[in-house]
């Protein structure tokens, strides 16, 4: 018995608590890579810090309005979208390029593109018949699991949002689009071609539109970069297909075990060098010193808000997956 | 590995909703099969069309206005045009009016204490006072920062304030187009100057 095994042989450490399902999206994905104790903070106390900045606040004040005038087809309320919902606190200075102003640019500059001359949203009918445009469309895949290694299932919950389906009216075809903002300019070819974001959303499309995924299906990324003067945008596209998504699962499979692991241990390691981020500090840095569960359950509970309604709809299209050999 | 998918227990209705198709590449209007006309018949219709485009030289044509939305934003519905004309007048919006209107929307305003519905007022009438001021920016952050500390603010807005909002942002924006296009122009002056100067030391020759 190597020294790993033996470990995991011993009597349950984990002072956690067994719960009836975990929610593990991309961002939680994210979170296990850059530092398990942050997914620990969220997932095992369930604590309320989010952490808002004006990069992030002003890309979700975009989106909202991208949605809107894609959807309604209206300047001026998509400007009103950008403006009610972007993070004024944040804001130094209007010259900066995620500032509003350079949003407000960003967004007059986007939707005049020539995109929109062949790609409309697609509309979808949602399972109690109502039809609405592809837009923010939520969907859950979720997977029973032996998690806790008792014979008790619990639900594995994959919960994502796909920004657009669109449907391109002169080639007749469709197309997920993810829209990404960004201050910066970079190879975004290299930075998106893997991923792994876009993947699952083959199986939605499959599931609202009757495409098969295995045989190949379209993902944009929809690339902003916001700018006051001189802001501009371009469509990444990729064509994905059933091996990307198997590749997709195992990974996502993989990460499920990891955290199984970590649970079983009482334990979820500290990645010490993803401290500070983009000159930020971790929003858990001040708790991370401490390993003491009572503690830190104390703590949290005391300083937990309950969060505001997010305005971020339930998930209506629900995908049971069935793993087997 | 392999996966599949658990079919739902209830089948959902059939969900593939493909917008409806256009027709394919139609540019201008379809072809009308006219009656077959004479030469004659032919030129004098030519002239009459002629003589109408003439007579619209030196008219300003008022294009029909563009529906902006903006009157029905929470209500989600298409805007008439009387909605459209109303919203243009908000320029010459009285200030009285502003200022009464918060205390009339007694439903919403019960979750907000009366000063905040005064500072907010005052911060409105700011933002109109510094609308085609150097000071907009500061104005408008103002509103939008109390706006975000007070969230129910948002269900007493009415179509005029959020045109207003709007049509400072637009402003906003061009100031800062402004600012930053000044200070390219001022390095691209400066570029020219120094290259004028090269230009001349350039042709200054020394003979010993």
């Amino acid at each position: 018995m190597n020294p790993l095994q033996a470990l995991m042989a011993q009597p349950r450490l984990s002072p956690f608590p067994e719960f009836d399902k975990l929610d593990v999206s991309h961002s939680s994905r994210g979170s296990l890579s850059s530092c398990p104790r942050k997914l620990e903070f969220r997932k095992m106390y369930e604590s309320s810090r989010r952490d808002e900045t004006q990069a992030t606040g002003s890309g979700k004040a975009m989106h909202e309005a991208f949605q809107s005038w894609i959807v309604h087809k209206d300047v001026d309320r998509g400007l009103w979208e950008l403006v009610s919902r972007y993070p004024i606190q944040y804001q130094k200075s209007s010259m900066d390029a995620n500032s509003l102003e350079g949003c407000i640019g960003t967004y007059l500059h986007c939707i005049e593109s020539d995109l929109f001359s062949e790609w409309e949203i697609a509309h979808v009918v949602k399972p109690d018949g109502e039809k609405v445009p592809a837009v923010e469309v939520s969907f859950n895949l979720r997977m029973q699991v032996d998690f806790f290694g008792t014979g008790r299932m619990i639900w594995i919950n994959y919960i994502g949002f796909i920004d657009l389906i669109m449907y391109n009216r002169i080639e007749d075809r469709y197309a997920v689009w993810d829209i990404k903002t960004t201050t910066k300019e970079g190879d975004f070819v290299t930075q998106y071609a893997f991923d792994e974001q876009c993947l699952p959303y083959g199986l939605v499309l499959q599931k609202l539109l009757g495409l098969d995924y295995a045989r190949g299906y379209e993902v944009g990324y929809w690339i902003t970069k916001l700018h006051a003067v001189e802001p501009y945008e371009k469509l990444l596209t990729f064509t994905k297909d059933g091996d990307d998504v198997i590749q997709w699962l195992r990974g996502y499979l993989l990460d499920i075990h990891m955290l199984q692991t970590y649970h079983r241990l009482g334990f979820f390691p500290r990645h010490g060098g993803n401290c500070s981020s983009w000159n930020r500090r971790c929003q858990f840095f001040d708790l991370c010193d401490s390993r003491d569960y009572n503690y830190l359950e104390t703590m949290i509970s005391m300083e937990n808000v309950e969060l505001a309604g997010s305005d971020r709809p339930e998930p209506w299209v629900i995908i049971d997956l069935e793993v087997g050999e | 590995m392999s996966f599949r998918l658990n079919p739902p227990k209830q089948p959902a209705k059939a969900v593939a909703e493909t917008p409806a198709k256009k027709p394919a590449f139609s540019i201008g209007k379809p072809k009308v099969q006219k009656p077959a006309q004479t030469l004659t018949a032919r030129f004098e219709e030519a002239k009459q069309t002629q003589s109408n485009l003439n007579s619209l030289v030196g008219k300003k044509v008022e294009a029909e206005p563009k529906a902006s939305g903006l009157g029905n934003l929470l209500a989600n519905k298409p805007v008439p045009h009387e909605e459209q004309v109303a919203a243009k007048e908000v320029a010459t919006i009285k200030l009285a009016e502003i200022s009464e209107k918060y205390v009339l929307n007694a439903d919403a305003t019960e979750k907000l204490p009366q000063t905040v519905l005064d500072d907010f007022t005052a911060k409105m009438q700011h933002l109109i006072f510094a609308m085609d001021t150097q000071e907009l920016q500061t104005a408008l952050h103002s509103v939008l920062n109390f706006a975000q500390e007070n969230p129910h603010l948002r269900d007493i807005l009415r179509a005029e304030d959020i045109q207003l909002v709007v049509r400072a942002a637009r402003k906003s924006y061009g100031l800062t187009v402004v600012a930053k296009t000044k200070g390219k122009t001022r390095t691209t002056k400066k570029a020219a100057l120094d290259a004028d100067i090269m230009a001349d030391l350039a042709d200054v020759s020394f003979t010993i």
